[in-house]
């Protein structure tokens, strides 16, 4: 008898389970391919985000033409802080150059290996998205319309700590100055500053009567050797005076007399320098320095003396100069110093010129830290920036943020040789504050000195910039992660990412009429996107000028945006200047951003309640510069 | 015999049948989300490889170049063309044909380019001799004649007068070497080619007009460095003006809100079918971008000089659609080599785009990587565009 029976119920459910189970495992294999290909394409984003953040740190220039650079104090300019620093984040975390700090309330939420991003937030570093537009310097509102950069899905942090930098400048005096060569003494535009830089001597008002759009010109750089002050105005007791200032005033006939005494001038100077007539009577070119001589003072005597012979040539046809004794430069009593006599003529000028031009290259490449000759605009190189870096070991310098009672520190200075500015051995005085000398012993501002004989400097056994190194100990890296942080309900309500207070351009407190106050101080420099991009809110033109939280989702905001300035010193573009509260809430982002740059109020649709994962894309080494420096 | 069979009960039935197709739904699911996640990984795998191959392509342009001259294709060298009338070259124009080294025994009367001089910092003749403090309106000559040092001419007349100079007469300045390097390399190579060429420290400005087509005028500042002053016969300027300075400049000072762009006159571009004179034109001017730029201004410079190169011209059209593009300017001081790769979906249209700055070749590095003449037989097989001696090692090969 056939005996047949079917599948019990049991034998069925489990039948049914095991499918199931087949099932969910296939389901579950099936997304490992389209994650593959997510990772990939973000693998590609990275690669290029990479490429173009080092690309921008290398060959962005880092010029912050628009910010004071000189202060009796070093708190009181923005020199010395951070955001100047050379290192990659620093340099390329701008609305110039391409990476914005992600909030820090979004960044928070996101989660990453080993805690990874948490781990960087919380060294006080910040996660960074890139800008909706490759960093091409084109004015971003000017592009045409483009799809959303899927690069922003990326985020990504610099790990690794930079090297202790060197300054860009000397926060005390922004060396280097630089001038044309030849040319007389230094001078330049101050606005009356009573007490700084207004003209107090009589030399200064001579020069003075060169002024133009109710802005004095004041002679500088008779704060480095008082001589100097010889060649603008030999002699104010004198008629007719001899020197700079009277040529470039004199009309009419007493051109050509004029140019013969400001060339009388420059001799005298050459001679109270003691400078041998061989090398400034333009008998022969001069290729190196007289040894007997500090080389400064032939750099000085040949640039004025070069300068003023040249004047002969706009005065004097060449055949005047050539076969007269027009051009004979008689001798001059002052001070007890009698010049030379000299006979320019035309071969004579031209060897003074290229003399001049030879000895001041020179001195350049041959003394970064000489101060007393300022470095010739004809030829900028490397060697005019002398190394500086704070010394972090010794006792730091204290005192009082200008224009308030707020007490600042401040580590002391090393210099890789010591800097002479002045003939007196000294570093002299800045342009911006002729009438402190560094350090100065105003009482205003020496707060940081307990004693006359107290050191500006640090030591130098602890300067570091010149000492060898291991590549690995320059090396830091960008590490890139996926996350759509742009989902979020917040992303572009969020205040921005906690900006650093270096990032305020604030001014040097010279001018009284602004300086008088911090509030003021706050207000005085002029905002020029172009000019200081490393300072204000990296997403400063991308952020709200008003509280956007009232409006729906795809609002237009683009009229809400800080954006780009048209023109110098107007909106938009500057509503974060100043010290109003609305003024502090732009600077902060305290509004928001429209970060993927559409000119729409975007709300994602994840809370802000819910955590993200952030997945690892990939890690690129770099370099990270201690000096500033462009490399192409 | 009764065999012992029976058939199914109701409830049997329902259950097999409700089980049946739970069975069927499930398979079904998956299957349907299998389909769909293939499909978005087939999609996005295609995407990825377009963009993985649009990226390689970009880079691969930034450092040959051969979009702007393609050393295997004789016509597609536009840029290697030079304009009689004017005087002119374009960033690809053979300096052995048009501005060959011509040595003398006084190294401030070479002339020509020479392909092996490194210009050290310390050689006079590098230096900038012309007085920086010099306006070019200034209705006199108040700091006397600098051209007496400085000149593109080896022998000058400065005859003219003002209400206190006299006319200086004729002499010889010493320097000419540096102010003809400057001219000459803005005339053969246009203005990308010449801040390519020129140290970073360079101070633009010379004295004269000696270009061989010009008028020969000797006094004062050749107005075309100092001020946005247009050169005759050419279309655009060099200097933007900025402060109103009117005085000589370095890079930085001459690049504020404007940009150098090279215009490669290639295809996929407004240019494409330009001439010579409208592509010389192009390639030297000003382009308006930076901080003061209006839409027009960069609509404008974009459309010359950013091509959008199909990436796979003959792929069917399920395939993503492609195109590349590379963009070469100098702004801010700053060389810029600007990529991007846009991707547009055949099925949806969604567009992806990536963007992406580079380091990349600099145009003498490019140009010393191509033959004058690809004729074996030809002296110039082994001289590069610059006069050197072609290193085969980075030839330049065509794609």
């Amino acid at each position: 008898m056939l005996r047949v029976r079917a599948f019990t119920l049991f034998e069925i459910a489990v039948s049914l389970a095991v499918l199931a189970m087949t099932v969910a495992v296939v389901a579950a294999v099936f997304p490992i391919g389209l994650k593959a290909q997510t990772a990939a394409r973000f693998q590609l984003y990275a690669s290029a985000k990479a490429l173009e953040v080092v690309d921008t740190y290398n060959s962005a220039n880092n010029l912050q033409v628009s910010v004071d650079p000189e202060s009796p104090v070093p708190w009181d300019v923005p020199l010395a802080y951070c955001s100047l620093a050379p290192d990659l984040e620093q340099r390329v975390s701008s609305y110039r150059t391409g990476i914005f700090p992600v909030p820090l309330t979004i960044a928070r939420r996101l989660d990453s290996d080993n805690d990874e991003i948490q781990q960087v937030l919380d060294e006080r570093r910040h996660l960074y998205y890139s800008q909706p537009r490759a960093t091409t310097g084109i004015r971003d509102s000017a592009l045409p319309e483009a799809p959303p950069n899927e690069a922003q899905k990326l985020v990504f942090a610099v790990v690794g700590h930079p090297q202790q930098n060197a300054l860009p400048y000397f926060p005390w005096k922004a060396w280097p100055y630089y001038a044309a060569y030849p040319s007389p003494p230094m001078h330049g535009w101050h606005i009356n500053e009573p007490g700084y830089s207004l003209p107090a001597t009589p030399t200064r008002v001579h020069v003075a009567t060169l002024s133009s759009g109710g802005s004095s010109p004041v002679l500088w750089e008779d704060t480095v050797d008082a001589d100097i002050a010889r060649v603008i105005v030999l002699d104010p007791a004198t008629t007719p005076r001899a020197g700079y200032v009277d040529y470039a005033a004199a009309t009419g006939a007493d051109v050509g007399p004029a140019a013969i005494r400001y060339c009388q001038a420059a001799a005298w100077y050459c001679a109270k320098k003691g400078l041998p007539l061989s090398l400034y009577d333009g008998s022969a070119v001069a290729t190196d320095f007289d040894g007997g001589l500090e080389p400064w003072k032939q750099v000085q005597g040949l640039r004025f003396l070069a300068h003023a012979a040249t004047c002969l040539t706009a005065c004097y046809s060449k055949a005047t100069l050539d076969a007269s004794a027009t051009a004979v430069i008689p001798s001059i009593t002052c001070d007890g110093i009698t010049s030379h006599v000299l006979a320019l003529d035309h071969q004579r000028i031209v060897n003074l010129h290229d003399s001049c031009m030879n000895l001041a290259m020179r001195f350049a490449a041959s003394f970064p830290y000489d101060w007393r000759a300022p470095r010739p605009l004809n030829r900028s190189i490397m060697m005019d920036h002398p190394l500086i870096q704070w010394d972090l070991w010794s006792p730091r310098l204290a005192g009082k943020i200008s224009s308030t009672s707020a007490t600042a520190e401040q580590w002391r200075p090393i210099l890789a040789q010591d800097a002479v500015g002045d003939d007196a051995g000294g570093l002299g005085t800045s342009f911006h504050w002729m009438t402190h000398p560094i350090p100065t012993i105003d009482p205003a501002f020496a707060w940081w000195r307990t004693a006359s004989s107290e050191s500006l400097f640090g030591d130098r056994a602890n300067f570091t910039l010149t000492k060898p190194f291991a590549a690995c100990e320059r090396a830091r890296q960008l590490v890139f992660w996926s996350v759509d942080w742009t989902s979020y309900e917040d992303f572009e309500t969020a205040p921005s990412a906690p900006v650093d207070a270096s990032k305020y351009p604030i001014a040097t407190p010279r001018n009284p009429l602004n300086g008088a106050t911090f509030a003021g101080r706050m207000a005085n420099l002029m905002f020029m996107d172009w000019r200081m991009f490393s300072f204000r809110n990296p997403e400063k033109t991308l952020c709200f000028i008003a509280s956007v939280a009232g409006l729906p989702t795809g609002a237009d905001v683009l009229a809400l945006r800080n954006g780009n300035q048209d023109f110098m010193n107007v909106d938009p573009g500057r509503s974060d200047q100043g010290d109003s509260l609305a003024a502090r809430r732009v600077f902060s982002g305290l509004f928001g951003a429209d970060r993927n740059g559409n000119g729409a109020l975007d709300r994602g649709p994840i809370s802000p309640s819910v955590r993200l994962r952030a997945m690892l894309v990939g890690r690129y080494n770099f370099y990270d510069m201690r000096v500033p420096a462009t490399i192409r | 015999m009764r065999l012992p069979v029976r058939g199914f009960t109701l409830i049997e039935l329902v259950l097999s049948v409700g089980l049946g197709v739970a069975i069927i739904g499930a398979v079904a699911s998956a299957f349907r989300v299998a389909s769909g996640i293939a499909s978005a990984t087939r999609s996005l795998s295609a995407e990825n490889a377009v963009m993985r191959a649009g990226m390689i392509t970009a880079l691969n342009e930034a450092d040959c170049w051969t979009w702007c001259d393609d050393p295997g294709d004789a016509t597609r060298q536009k840029l290697r063309a030079w304009h009689p009338t004017n005087g002119r070259g374009l960033p690809f124009t053979p300096f052995p044909q048009r501005w060959p080294l011509e040595p003398d025994a006084d190294p401030e009367l070479h002339r020509g380019w020479d392909p092996d001089y490194c210009w050290p910092a310390d050689d006079a003749r590098t230096w900038f001799h012309g007085n920086m403090a010099e306006r070019w309106a200034s209705a006199n000559t108040l700091y006397g004649h600098y051209e007496a040092f400085a000149h593109l001419r080896s022998r000058v007349t400065l005859d003219k007068t003002t209400a206190v100079s006299p006319a200086y007469g004729s002499c010889a300045p010493p320097h000419t070497w540096f102010m003809n390097q400057l001219d000459g390399l803005r005339d053969n190579l246009g203005f990308y080619g010449l801040c390519d060429y020129l140290p970073a420290n360079a101070v633009f400005g010379s004295y004269g007009s000696a270009n061989g087509v010009l008028p020969v005028v000797d006094q004062g500042w050749q107005g075309f460095w100092v001020w946005p002053v247009p050169f005759p016969f050419w279309t655009g300027y060099f200097n933007v003006g900025e402060g109103e300075c009117m005085i000589p400049r370095g890079l930085y000072g001459n690049s504020n809100n404007a940009s150098c762009v090279l215009i490669p006159g290639c295809a996929d571009t407004s240019l494409a079918n330009a001439t010579t004179i409208e592509l010389s034109d192009a390639n030297v001017r000003q382009y308006r971008v930076g901080q003061l730029a209006k839409p027009a201004d960069v609509q404008d410079m974009l459309a010359k000089a950013l091509p959008k190169r199909a990436l796979l011209p003959l792929a069917p059209a399920s395939w993503p659609n492609a195109r590349v593009s590379v963009l070469r300017m100098m702004g801010w001081k700053r060389f810029i080599t600007s990529c991007r790769v846009r991707c547009d979906s055949a099925v949806t249209g969604e567009r992806v785009e990536l963007t992406f700055t580079t380091l990349s070749t600099t145009l003498r590095g490019a140009r010393r990587q191509r033959r004058v003449s690809n004729d074996p037989a030809s002296p110039a097989y082994d001289v590069d565009l610059d006069g050197g001696t072609i290193s085969t090692a980075c030839l330049v090969q065509a794609p």
